[in-house]
């Protein structure tokens, strides 16, 4: 039985986070009503230009940066024909002949948390298409063009990928990278994020087998679906011994892929340099000074902008803890990795695992409710730090902890103010604990001894214990004015009423064998 | 002076008595829309304007205040059709102004009508449009009289700009150069026509032929009325990326230029056979004016010239094929009755839309874009660019790397606009056709040299040149045509091209059609 080698390769397509198109004025809206957010441009309106959008130059830059490509200080635009209903020009403008950027790589965790390479092949501008909507029932295609002319960077892979699992966690490190510089949303159930995927399989591993192409996979579980489809479906064929057609494919919703066109019959796109857009010219620090207007963009500047990327949070929080993978995913994924470095920074003395936990469980779910990111939290890292730390080192009981919480939140007090005026500071001094209850039990074996004597039986006994416990606890709060700190004060405790416990069981045992 | 020839005039000459309230804007409308009526027969009109615009009785002193103008009907209009002279478009009315037509109506100019012209700018007659052809008013009424109903073209393909400012219906028109639409029908109407630096002026809103070509040229009946124009359309525009981003100086004519100090190149490979005798005789009067006149006269030589032509054609034809792509009948266009399939609609909308030459230079086009053919037509197209862009640098001494020549650098160039003067229209259908059966093809891809010849390599450069009429040319008929010389400068430098333009002028005193009409 032979071994196959599958070979993937991807292109993704990301819709670029700017207010407006990439060559138009016009909006960028999800479910706006149809064809409400159109610029003349467009509509392609015979005579109308397209004007660059310095926005989506500047994403597409730090895109090319962060996925570490070599960007083009001069890049040019071209026009790929072929008719579509909803592509009113009669072509694409991309950047297929010198494109933004290219020669890039990122590395990736894999689901065995090795971590992998992928090579970036290139990075280019380009318009999104319209959406066409067809009435069956009326026997009527609609177009609606608010998509039309949508700024989107193209992301070319090399074919460096071996496995569905493998292209999974690498576009889930794409996604985070361009999350974290704020170039695209990449929310797929929206349209902003979709995939094309090259797979091929072959029995020899240095060679390439023949490829298929499953276009505008737009939903993340479909990654899988398209690829271990497609996997599947090539080795069959060359396990009968037929050949594998170069094709375009696409998904449907069941998870098989289908013919969509074959490649030799495809289209010539018959590519040209678009002669309404000069070259897109990007400057250095060092020939910033000659640009010839004040629009000029500056890569050096945007590169030394460049926000923290996932991969140097992932490192940093594993010299942190030794956090198990999904945890930092997690913490990733909600983007708190920053706020959680900053936290444990100032409070080094904060239980790792508690207080990611307290983040999770509290504040997460209340900046989603907020719709707000951890930059925009009202309750500063340094502020939790200081209440996680007062909480862990038991300065104050952890009823109370949820209280100022939730108190800081609601008037942007500190957690330390609040605490302070309220008076919730307890006593966790182990000596000044023990000498309460020293006290504390004098009293009893002075006034009701009898509460000191442990029945032998197990239930009788944790009746005892609990009748001793409450009692003894009650008193110390008395004694010491409710500032001891509950859950040592217990632990403490039950640690003393253990120990008087086994000294009595030693004394029992002593003296029936000595009597 | 009675006003009812106030058509005569040039817009510097009105614009004078406006100043001084010796007529009114509204004379000055009265006037034109006499003149429309009486030459309406030139066809220089697709759409005239029934409803003028009210500013031009605004208080308010505008440099253009009440001056009839016209704009070629491939420019954007608000609320009037532009059609390009095709079918496609016939119902195509525009929601926005073009930057220049916006210009102009904001310097309180007074629009006339739309300017008739070849469909969507494919042609150099002026006879390819769906309104019917341009008629030249030069002898038109004589051949009338002489019971023949054959014309002499306008050239094309902007004939219906050059046409209305020759037959005085306005003051000044706007019109597109490509490859010499603006120069060759000013030649062959006798008037002045500028074609500007690539970006000078702004191409928003105009239906684009070839995108690195295309410039927006005005037609006067001066060159100091050319230079008023100019200075006030010429500019940076944000709806056009390819505008000059840089101030372009103003341009100043003087009552009276002199050349002195000037160096005139005339370049050697524009001395070619075929040349009308009268049109040689001009070009070579010209040359001792100058040299008369104090300039310095040199022989410069453009070596690429000879694949002016080749380069055009792939340039153009691969931008009509992918220009024309939008118009499906989708968004814009015809659309034919509805399909059963998109394809087919495409395919009828398109077939029904377009005239027999702009089909073969979409064919043409989407056959020099084919991925097995770029480098090979495409790709040299843009090498032959660099090169021929690369001449006029030289000559111009713009080309710092390369080694002086040991001439001095040329303020101007000097050639004749076209070989020939305007053709008799059954004389340009059959040099057209050429009467070889499918030759018809190979000709309109290789162009028609009389006309061309001069003019397009300009437009591949990317620099200003302007054709100003300097004298006639009795034809085999006994008819006296207009002939125009071709003046070409640097980029930017339409100064210099004025300069020289309006010594021209002044050295032929030549008369045009509407003051002796």
């Amino acid at each position: 039985m032979n071994r196959w080698f599958p070979l993937i390769g991807l292109e993704i397509h990301a819709q670029l986070n700017t207010k407006s198109k990439l060559f138009s004025n016009a909006s960028k809206k999800f479910m706006a009503t149809p064809n409400s957010c159109v610029a003349r441009f467009d509509a392609s309106m015979p005579g109308t230009l397209p004007i660059l959008n310095r926005k989506a130059v500047e994403l597409a830059v730090a895109t090319s940066y962060a996925l570490n490509c070599q960007v083009a200080l001069k890049s040019s635009f071209d026009r790929k024909h072929y008719f579509y209903a909803d592509m009113p020009q009669g072509y694409q403008i991309t950047q297929q002949r010198a494109p933004l950027a290219k020669h890039g790589f990122v590395d990736y965790l894999s689901e065995s948390s090795k971590m992998k390479r992928v090579h970036i092949h290139q990075v280019q501008l380009e318009q999104d298409s319209g959406k066409s909507l067809h009435d069956e029932k009326e026997g009527l295609s609609l177009i609606d063009l608010n998509r039309a002319g949508v700024g989107l960077v193209e992301i070319v892979t090399s074919p460096d990928i071996r496995s569905s699992s493998d292209a999974c966690s690498f576009v889930k490190e794409v996604m985070k990278i361009l999350q974290y510089i704020g170039s695209c949303t990449c929310k797929m159930e929206e349209g902003e994020f979709r995939v094309d995927a090259n797979v091929s399989v072959s029995a020899d591993i240095s060679v390439m087998g023949t490829r298929t192409e499953i276009k505008n996979i737009n939903r993340f579980k479909g990654i899988k679906q398209a690829i271990d489809y497609e996997i599947t479906r090539q080795i069959k064929i060359l396990q009968e011994g037929g050949k594998v057609v170069n094709e375009t494919r696409g998904l449907t919703n069941s998870g098989e892929t289908v013919s969509m066109r074959e490649k030799e019959s495809a289209y010539d796109y018959r590519f040209m340099p678009d002669g309404n857009l000069p070259y897109l010219i990007l400057h250095t620090n060092e020939s910033i000074g000659k640009a010839q207007h004040k629009n000029a963009i500056n890569v050096d500047e945007i590169r030394s902008n460049l926000p923290t990327l996932p991969s140097e949070y992932r490192r940093r929080l594993q010299n942190e803890y030794p956090f198990e993978k999904d945890i930092i995913d997690f913490m990733l994924e909600n983007k708190m990795a920053e706020y959680y470095l900053a936290l444990v920074a100032h409070r080094p003395q904060v239980d790792r695992m508690l207080t990611f936990d307290y983040i999770r469980v509290h504040l997460l779910p209340y900046l989603e409710r907020k719709e707000l990111s951890f930059d925009e939290c009202p309750l500063k890292s340094n502020d939790l730090g200081d209440l996680m730390y007062m909480t862990h080192s038991y300065q104050i009981d952890g009823s109370i902890c949820n209280k100022v919480y939730q108190e800081a939140l609601d008037t942007n007090k500190s957690p330390v103010q609040i605490i302070k005026e309220n008076g919730w500071y307890k006593i966790s001094d182990e000596t000044m604990l023990s000498s309460w209850l020293d006290q504390v039990l004098d009293e009893v074996k002075q006034q009701s001894p009898d509460l000191l004597v442990f029945p032998p039986k197990r239930r009788k006994l944790e009746t005892a214990v609990k009748k001793l416990t409450s009692h003894v606890i009650g008193r110390i709060a008395i004694i010491s004015d409710g500032k001891a700190h509950a859950k040592l004060m217990r632990m403490i405790v039950k640690k003393r009423l253990d120990m008087l416990i086994d000294e009595q069981r030693e004394e029992q045992k002593s003296s029936g064998a000595s009597s | 002076m009675a006003s009812n020839e106030l058509f005569r005039k040039t817009l510097i000459q009105v614009r004078e008595l406006l100043k001084h309230n010796k007529i009114s804007p509204e004379d000055l409308l009265t006037v034109c829309q006499h003149r429309m009526r009486e030459t309406s027969a030139l066809n220089y009109f697709t759409n005239a304007v029934e409803k003028h615009d009210p500013l031009i009785n605004s208080k308010i002193d505008l440099p253009l205040k009440g001056i009839p103008f016209s704009v070629k009907d491939n420019f954007y209009t608000e609320d009037m059709p532009t059609t390009c002279a095709s079918l496609m478009l016939e119902n195509h009315i525009p929601e926005f102004n073009a930057t220049v037509v916006e210009k102009l109506h904001a310097y309180g100019g007074s629009m006339m009508g739309k300017d008739n012209m070849d469909e969507f700018a494919m042609g150099s007659g002026g006879c390819e449009s769906q309104f019917g052809p341009v008629r030249n008013p030069w002898n038109y009424s004589e051949l009338e009289v002489e019971g023949n109903d054959d014309f002499y073209v306008a050239g094309g393909s902007s004939g219906g700009s050059a046409a209305a400012v020759a037959a005085g219906a306005t003051f000044f028109s706007i019109g597109s150069d490509t490859g010499g639409s603006v120069r060759v029908p000013a030649a062959f109407c006798g008037v002045v026509g500028l074609k500007p630096t690539y970006g000078a002026l702004s191409r928003h809103g105009l239906v684009p032929l070839c995108n690195s070509l295309d410039v927006p040229g005005i037609f006067t009946r001066s060159v100091a009325d050319s230079a008023f124009v100019f200075n006030i359309l010429k500019g940076r525009d944000v709806n056009d990326p390819t505008t000059i981003k840089q101030q372009i100086p103003n341009s100043r004519v003087k009552p009276e230029e002199d050349v002195k100090g000037m160096v005139i190149g005339i370049p050697k490979e524009h001395y070619i056979d075929g040349t009308h005798p009268d049109i040689r005789a001009a070009w070579d009067k010209a040359i001792q004016q100058f040299s008369d006149g104090g300039a310095t006269v040199i022989e410069v030589s453009l070596p690429n010239q000879e694949y002016v032509q080749p380069c055009y054609r792939v340039l153009c034809c691969s931008d009509v094929a992918s220009n024309m792509a939008k118009f499906d009948g989708v968004e814009f266009g015809h659309r034919a009755r509805e399909g059963d399939f998109t394809e087919e609609l495409y395919t009828v909308s398109r077939d029904y839309g377009f005239n027999e030459k702009v089909k073969r230079r979409i064919t043409a086009g989407n056959f020099f874009l084919l991925e097995e053919n770029y480098e090979r037509f495409f790709g040299k197209a843009l090498s032959l660019r660099r090169m021929i862009r690369g001449d006029y640098a030289n000559v111009f001494g713009a080309n710092s790397a390369a080694p002086s020549s040991g001439t001095p650098p040329c303020d101007v160039l000097l050639t004749p606009t076209t070989s020939v003067t305007s053709p008799l229209h059954s004389r340009f259908t059959t040099m057209s056709d050429l009467g070889d059966g499918h030759e018809e093809d190979h000709h309109d891809l290789a162009g028609m040299p009389e006309m061309d010849y001069h003019v397009t390599g300009i437009n591949i450069a990317g620099v200003p040149a302007i054709s100003v009429p300097v004298g006639l040319s009795k034809n085999q008929y006994g008819h006296d045509m207009p002939i125009g010389l071709h003046l070409v400068a640097w980029e930017q430098q339409e100064n210099k091209l004025f300069r020289a333009a309006k010594f021209l002028e002044q050295e032929s005193n030549f008369q045009t059609w509407a003051e002796n009409n």
